[in-house]
Formats: C-alpha cells, structure tokens, sequence
C-alpha cells in the first residue's frame, strides 16, 4: 500500500479532498499530470466569486435572502428533467449544495482565512421570468486574492500535510488506467512525464520517460472537465444550441482535457448529462496569451441585435449565459 | 462606461483583487478616472477592439474583424438611436435600459459596476468601443454521477467500490448539479462541497 488514498488532479476539489483526509490523518498521494507551479489547477485562475445565500454583504446592502429563494432560483436556472435517471443524484445535491451555500460555506471558508469584498456582485441577472433561469438578487462574492485566495488555503494545507510526512506530491504523474480488481477501483496506472519547469498554465511537454503504479484503499477522481479540448465539446455539443461554432477560444489551460473522464467509464464508472456545458458567448483573445486560443471573459454594456428578430423573448449575455448562446438569427 | 462598467474576469485580469490590495481596489474602481489598467491595455493591444468617434467608423473597424462584413452602419445606427431616445424619461420600454434603471437600485452596482444612464452617442460620451466576441469554451456540466458521499456510481446504478469523484469531473457534484445552467459562483464552491464531501467520507470509511 503506497498511501491510505489517491487523489488524482491537484486542483480545488483534490487539494480540499486531501485537506479533509490529511487533517483526519490519513496517508495521501496527490497525483497530476502537471508540475508544481500548477497546484489550485483552474481554480487559482478563476474570479474568486463564491455564491452564498443571506450572506452578511447581502444583508448589509439589504438585500433579503433565502434557501426557499434561492432554490426556486436554482430549480429555474437547471431545469432538472432526467429525474429518474442521470439528474437522480445531481437534483439531491443542488438542495444540499443550496442549503451549505445559505450554512455554514462561508464560516467555514472564513474560519479556513478567506474574506470578501463588501458587495456582492449580480450574476446571471436572469432571463425576465421570475420562475425561470437567473438569481434574483446578487449573490457572487468575490473573494480577496480572487480565485487564488480561494485556492491558496488547501495549497498551503497540502504543504503542511507533505512537510509532516501525510502527504505525497507525485507531479507530472498522467493516468492512464484505474486498476480494477474484484470489483473495487484499488490503484492507478499510468506514465511518468519529463520534468517541466513551464510557468502556471503554460502547455507543457508530454513526453513519457516511465511507467508508474500507486495503489490505495481509495482513489478520488479530482480531474476537471473538457474545456481545453475542443475536439470533445464537439462530440457532445447539444443540438439544443445548434451547431458548434467554426470557431472558438478556450478559457482554462491546456491541461483541462478531459481525459479521466473515459478512463473512469472505462474502469465502470457512469457517465451522465455530457450533453450539458457552461460556455461563455463574451469571450475575447487574451492580447497577451498564456495558453493556446487563450480567451478572457468580459462583462459589460449593450448588445445589439445583428438582425431585428430574435427568439421569443431577448437574451443577453451577463444576464442569462445559454440563453444568449442558442441560435442566434 | 468602459471605466465603470467593463470587467475582465480571472485572476490575472485583476491584480488589484488578487493581490488582495484593498486601497488600490478603492483608487482604481471607485475613485479612479480612466479604466483599469488590464482593461486599458487590452482596449489598446486587444486584437478584438475597435474604438473610433463616431459610430460609421465604429462600424467600419469592425466590419474589418470578420472574413466578411456583418454589420449594417444603417441598421446599427437605427437601433442605438432608439435606444438613446428612450433616455427621455425615468420610465421606458426598452428592457436594456430597464436593466440599467434595476442594477442601479442596487448599492452594490450602483457605486462600483453600472454608470449613470446617458446616450451613447452623446460625443461627451465617448469613444465608442466595439468589442468581437467569440465563444470561450469553459465548463462541463455533466461527468461522473456521484453519491451525495462523492461515491461514483456504476453502470448498474450503485456504488463502484474504491472511486470517488469530485469537483468539475463530477459534474461539481453528482453528476450535474447544475443541471442545464448556472448561477455563477456555484463552481469553486461545488469544488470545495463536493471535494469535502468526498475526502469526509474516504477518512471516515478506512
């Protein structure tokens, strides 16, 4: 046994998963495909804005808020209807995710050392329905030291955790397999990349020099979504919003390639909603780029309409991203 | 307006925010004049900008960023004059504006993100900036469907032994927490749930 738990993607969610174990006192092995400069993954590049719910930035602004609130904005913006099936679990955690946000999400950050800015800022300000998609007061509270503030407390809980002995930085450690014995996921397996000293987010090499194994009690999948490889947003762009654009820019680093998520189908894991994503129509080319089609998301002013007519009721983007991303005439 | 109300979102676009620089966040957004300096420089080096004085030149310059014109100066012209007509008065029908009227009544964007209503083809106004867009590709939605454990299910519907998965590739959570859309800010934090959720369970079950 190389550890208590692997942890694949040393992102936000596998630098919290380990924080957890860690502090528990368990033995962690945090693996990811890229070097050391790259620890908080897509998470340290981010706006830093956190949802909560009857937060005290709300309230100062008087601003009333509430679960019953922002659930019935939550339900409007998701519009769960695979209840049966692939949406059975996500609709349980949309609840318990609104009810943490309106709890103790941000006591527990704040205890962690993270602090906001005094206003809360409106996003998705909605689509004109009260019952449809958007929140209806603002909620995104951007975090001091944006989304590296947000990622810097678990980086640094994962360096106390390596300095006492609990934790194992495996960097430039790519899977390629989850090893599957009697039913139970007990490893990885995979290639060692060369070394690279390419800064955060820079595409770095892929060369393989060896073959690795780790093996644990428990492997947690921590590795980040699709939106670097182009070729699979394709493969799944719903017919919803029409065809794919010629072409596009991609917001997060190259590494954001969506490779374990066939590696875990493949070791028996389910996959469900791919047909769902969270694109940006306001992107422009970053002048100075850091990784390649490097777009930035902007927010701002007034959209004019190509055409004079539009769908049943206008969209635009800040206030109700998909809408604004369907087909446009 | 760029001044006020243009923001670049990310970490590296705003270093007075992640350097955590409370009183650089207070000159520069509040008390400033002239935009902030990463957005100054992509309105200067951004291959997708075009500032001009009037509107036809506008229009020109951005008709130049597409393989063929796509805008109609007449066309164009029409729909931001009647825009600005509607500026008249306190009340209006164009839902734009109404936007404008709604975020100001909110203090937040009133002091630091929406500007006072006034017509865009006001010259005191100026310049006008136009901005091409693209699609940024950014999240996925869907992925693993997990327990509220963070447990990964099978394909027959329960536990796979051994694998959990949080974070983005969980879909944030269960598989698609979000369902078809999102409220913003629900993603570091479906990070951070469902990474707790999962490293609480994997401490507490070995």
């Amino acid at each position: 046994m190389d550890a208590d738990v692997i942890v694949v993607g040393a992102g936000l969610a596998g630098l919290v998963a380990a924080h957890e174990l860690t502090t528990a006192g368990k033995k962690v092995a945090l693996l990811d495909q890229e070097n050391a400069a790259n620890l908080g993954g897509q998470a340290w590049w981010s706006f830093g804005g956190l949802f909560f719910v009857d937060s005290p930035e709300q309230r100062r602004a008087r601003i009333s808020d509430s679960v019953e609130l922002a659930w019935s904005d939550w339900r409007g913006s998701a519009g769960f209807d695979r209840l049966d099936d692939e949406d059975s679990w996500a609709v349980k955690w949309a609840r318990a995710y609104v009810e943490f946000a309106a709890g103790e999400k941000r006591s527990w950050l704040a205890g962690l050392g993270m602090s906001w800015l005094p206003f809360a800022g409106w996003a998705e300000r909605g689509d004109l329905r009260a019952g449809g998609h958007g929140n209806s007061v603002p909620r995104f509270h951007i975090t001091w030291g944006t989304g590296t503030g947000v990622a810097e407390p678990f980086i640094a809980s994962a360096r106390r955790a390596a300095s006492a002995g609990l934790l194992e930085f495996r960097h430039r450690h790519r899977v390629d397999e989850l090893v599957v014995e009697g039913g139970a996921v007990v490893g990885v397996r995979g290639k060692l990349l060369k070394n690279d000293d390419s800064a955060r987010g820079v595409s770095s090499n892929r060369e393989e020099i060896d073959d690795f194994e780790v093996r644990a009690q428990a492997v947690i999948v921590t590795t980040g979504g699709i939106g670097a490889n182009h070729d699979l947003v394709r493969q799944y762009w719903p017919e919803r919003l029409g065809t794919a654009p010629k072409s596009m820019i991609t917001g997060v680093p190259r590494y954001v390639d969506g490779r374990m998520l066939g590696i875990a189908e493949a070791a028996g894991a389910r996959l469900v909603n791919r047909d769902r994503m969270w694109h940006y129509t306001e992107g422009i080319r970053n002048w100075d780029p850091i990784w390649p089609a490097h777009g930035i998301r902007i927010l701002s002013c007034l959209y004019v309409y190509k055409r004079q007519t539009c769908g049943p009721r206008p969209t635009w983007p800040s206030t109700t991203t998909p809408g604004s991303s369907s087909p446009r005439r | 307006m760029i001044e006020k109300e243009f923001a670049l979102s990310g970490s590296e676009q705003n270093p007075d925010l992640t350097a955590k620089d409370r009183k650089a966040f207070l000159r520069d957004r509040l008390l400033g004049k002239g935009a902030p300096g990463p957005v100054e420089a992509f309105k200067q080096h951004g291959a997708d900008f075009v500032v001009a004085s009037d509107l036809d030149e506008l229009i020109a310059g951005m008709n130049k960023l597409t393989p063929a014109p796509l805008l109609d100066a007449a066309h164009v012209r029409a729909q931001i004059e009647a825009r600005d007509r509607q500026l008249a008065n306190k009340v209006t029908k164009d839902a734009q504006v109404q936007g404008i009227y709604n975020s100001r009544r909110y203090i937040g964007d009133k002091i630091g993100r929406t500007s006072a209503p006034h017509r865009l083809l006001d010259p005191a106004a100026g310049p006008l900036i136009g901005v091409k867009l693209h699609i940024l590709t950014r999240k996925t939605l869907g992925g693993i469907q997990t327990d509220l454990d963070s447990r990964a299910i099978g394909a027959d519907g329960s536990v796979l032994p051994g694998l959990y998965a949080a974070g983005e590739v969980a879909g944030f959570g269960g598989g698609g927490v979000h369902g078809y859309n999102a409220l913003e800010g629900t993603f570091l934090g479906g990070c951070i749930f469902s990474g707790r959720a999962a490293g609480r369970h994997a401490a507490r079950s070995l």
